[in-house]
């Protein structure tokens, strides 16, 4: 293919758009605050999924470590040592929320959150629920997603007399890194099923036992109700659900390319999520939280600003400038330094 | 930024020299006693606990596992500094976070090592995910998401299941499965452990190792409060099985249990 090839140019263009095109640093700023503020909440006020402490007091006959565990040599700590790295990646998880020392905090978020995520899955089964997080972790740690609405923004502010606000690149690839990582999750999960058991798993009873079956406690978590059973009655609605659900994780990668297709993949998956945690008891939280990872905050913020400033009747807006297109006011303001 | 490119490196380099130099007196000469101390049991009591093999270990086992710890703590703590002071690399961090001060043409471009970086990173991100799904194989955090991949064609379900046998009430049994029981281990999480101990060559050892960890921590959770639920004379491991029930009205009556292994924590034998 030739180098002024216009399909060639155009396949490169499309590439830099999709991951490197300029965009405000607030989308990403609101998606930081959104993503550790929701873990901290999550895992400070749900003890059962946040207390890491009591695989230190399990015995070595349960330990049975994953991968990487066995392969970098680490080890399951005394509770008490646990107990004080939950501590330190809750400080650093609240830390990144609010953007203190973010360069530091989001990594001791990830070296942490690798840690004490993975520990669970060392004592005899992988769950599939936060493998993801130590993914967005390390994307968060690599990326700029301090440069607005934190404290360290602020700091620099103040030293540095200056505001610096530049539209970039910078802002865009980590948001479509977690589209592409929530994209490979669901797209594994589809084509799992295809492989092992063909169209067979929505035309079989598969889903029709699994619904019954999981009133016998099998699953982490037992489901939330206990219309499993009745829903598995109805013949065909089974074999509905599984086709609805295979079609979803399939066509999830749709999603970063299409905004269409994002309407409908993204709720849908969510929509299925929820499902599975109410009739089958799998929890899959934390899937929940990165989905805001698909929201353009910009937008949202910009729907707020405009209500406020209908409600006040007034051309002015509590949340102030510094949100809006990436053509807006202050899209390519440069620094005064 | 002057102290930022000179002094705080060196600052580095001669705050990880005092900390290794004090750690290689410390592992020297006071870590031998401390171990010595924690295995006759005259030191603190966090100290002690680490320590509880007394009868199967001398010793000299003890302070040659302290020599090996005490090496692997000075490399971490050189390793650290290592980074720390390649991390103040201005050339490192612009690869890592970017320019810190961006001109209008860095914003608009990425470009260099920074790309390079987000590259490596994206690579990382699609080759562990395609690794795991191509060989279906877990390596959390990536994995090929096999989860409800295969079809089930029966109406029966076999799983291994905790039993509490009580200390009162003749011995009644019940199964396990609060969470609030067996906490931190989840029901998947116990039947898998089980099914694993138990096509292990030294089952009957590893079962009734797990079994009296299981029976402690439920004690322990029952005596901080942490549950109701009475106190155990020991456990029980069943490999259970049913037929389902389409309204699941047999939960608590399985077709059939087969008695694997029993065990309890040191101190309840003998208990009636």
């Amino acid at each position: 293919m030739r180098k002024d090839d216009p399909e060639a140019r155009s396949i490169a263009s499309r590439w830099r758009d999709f991951w490197f095109a300029p965009d405000t640093p607030d989308n990403l700023a609101f998606c930081r605050i959104l993503f550790f503020g929701s873990l901290l909440l999550f895992y400070g006020l749900l003890p059962r999924f946040g207390d890491f402490s009591a695989w230190g007091g399990v015995s070595n006959a349960l330990w049975q470590p994953i991968f990487l565990f066995r392969a970098l040599r680490i080890p399951v700590f005394h509770s008490e040592i646990i107990a004080i790295l939950q501590g330190i990646w809750m400080t650093a998880l609240a830390m990144s929320c609010v953007g203190l020392l973010t360069r530091l905090s989001t990594a001791t978020s990830l070296i942490l959150g690798f840690y004490l995520l993975g520990l669970p899955h060392s004592f005899g089964k992988i769950h599939h629920y936060d493998g993801l997080l130590v993914l967005a972790f390390l994307v968060m740690a690599l990326s700029r997603c301090a440069d607005r609405w934190s404290l360290d923004e602020i700091f620099v502010r103040q030293r540095r007399q200056s505001t610096r606000r530049l539209a970039s690149c910078e802002y865009t690839w980590p948001v479509r890194a977690m589209w592409l990582i929530m994209s490979l999750v669901f797209c594994a999960a589809g084509i799992a099923k295809l492989r092992h058991s063909g169209l067979a798993w929505i035309s079989s009873d598969s889903l029709q036992i699994w619904l019954i079956e999981h009133q016998y406690h099998v699953a982490n978590s037992d489901p939330l109700v206990s219309w499993g059973p009745y829903f598995a009655t109805v013949p065909w609605l089974p074999k509905v659900l599984a086709a609805t659900s295979i079609g979803l994780e399939l066509g999830y990668p749709l999603a970063m390319f299409s905004r269409r297709a994002r309407w409908i993949f993204v709720p849908g998956v969510a929509l299925m999520q929820l499902s599975i945690r109410f009739l089958l008891g799998p929890s899959f939280e934390q899937f929940m939280i990165c989905n805001l990872f698909w929201v353009r905050w910009n937008w949202v913020a910009d729907r707020i600003k405009a209500l406020l400033r209908k409600i006040s009747g007034r051309g002015g807006s509590p949340l102030g400038g510094g949100h809006g297109e990436v053509d807006s006011d202050f899209a390519l303001e440069v620094s005064a330094d | 930024m002057s102290f930022r490119r000179q002094k705080l490196p060196r600052m580095i380099v001669a705050v990880t020299g005092c900390c290794a130099s004090i750690w290689v007196l410390f592992a020297t000469y006071f870590g031998p006693q401390i171990v010595a101390s924690a295995y006759y049991g005259k030191s603190a009591r966090l100290l002690n606990s680490l320590i509880s093999g007394q009868s199967t270990h001398p010793l000299s086992h003890y302070l040659e596992a302290w020599r090996l710890i005490s090496f692997e703590v000075l490399w971490g703590l050189l390793l650290l500094g290592f980074a720390a002071v390649i991390a103040t690399r201005p050339t490192v961090q612009s690869a890592v976070w970017g320019e810190r001060a961006m001109t209008q043409e860095q914003a608009r471009y990425l470009t260099g090592t920074r790309l390079l970086v987000i590259y490596i990173v994206l690579c990382v991100i699609v080759g562990g995910s395609l690794f795991c799904i191509a060989t279906e194989t877990e390596r959390w955090p990536f994995s090929s998401y096999p989860m409800y991949s295969k079809i089930q064609q029966t109406y029966s379900l076999t799983q291994f299941r905790l039993y509490g046998v009580m200390r009162d009430e003749g011995a009644k049994e019940f199964p396990l499965v609060e969470y609030r029981y067996t906490q931190p281990f989840d029901n998947a999480r116990i039947d898998a452990s089980f099914a694993r101990l138990y096509a292990h060559p030294a089952q009957e050892q590893l079962l009734k190792e797990a079994l009296r960890d299981f029976h402690s921590r439920y004690e322990a959770l029952r005596e901080q409060g942490r549950h109701s639920g009475p106190p155990l004379r020991g456990l029980r491991l069943y490999k259970v099985v049913w037929t389902l029930d389409p309204l699941a009205r047999n939960v608590n009556d399985p077709d059939r249990r087969e008695l694997l292994a029993e065990g309890h924590q040191d101190n309840a034998q003998g208990r009636p």
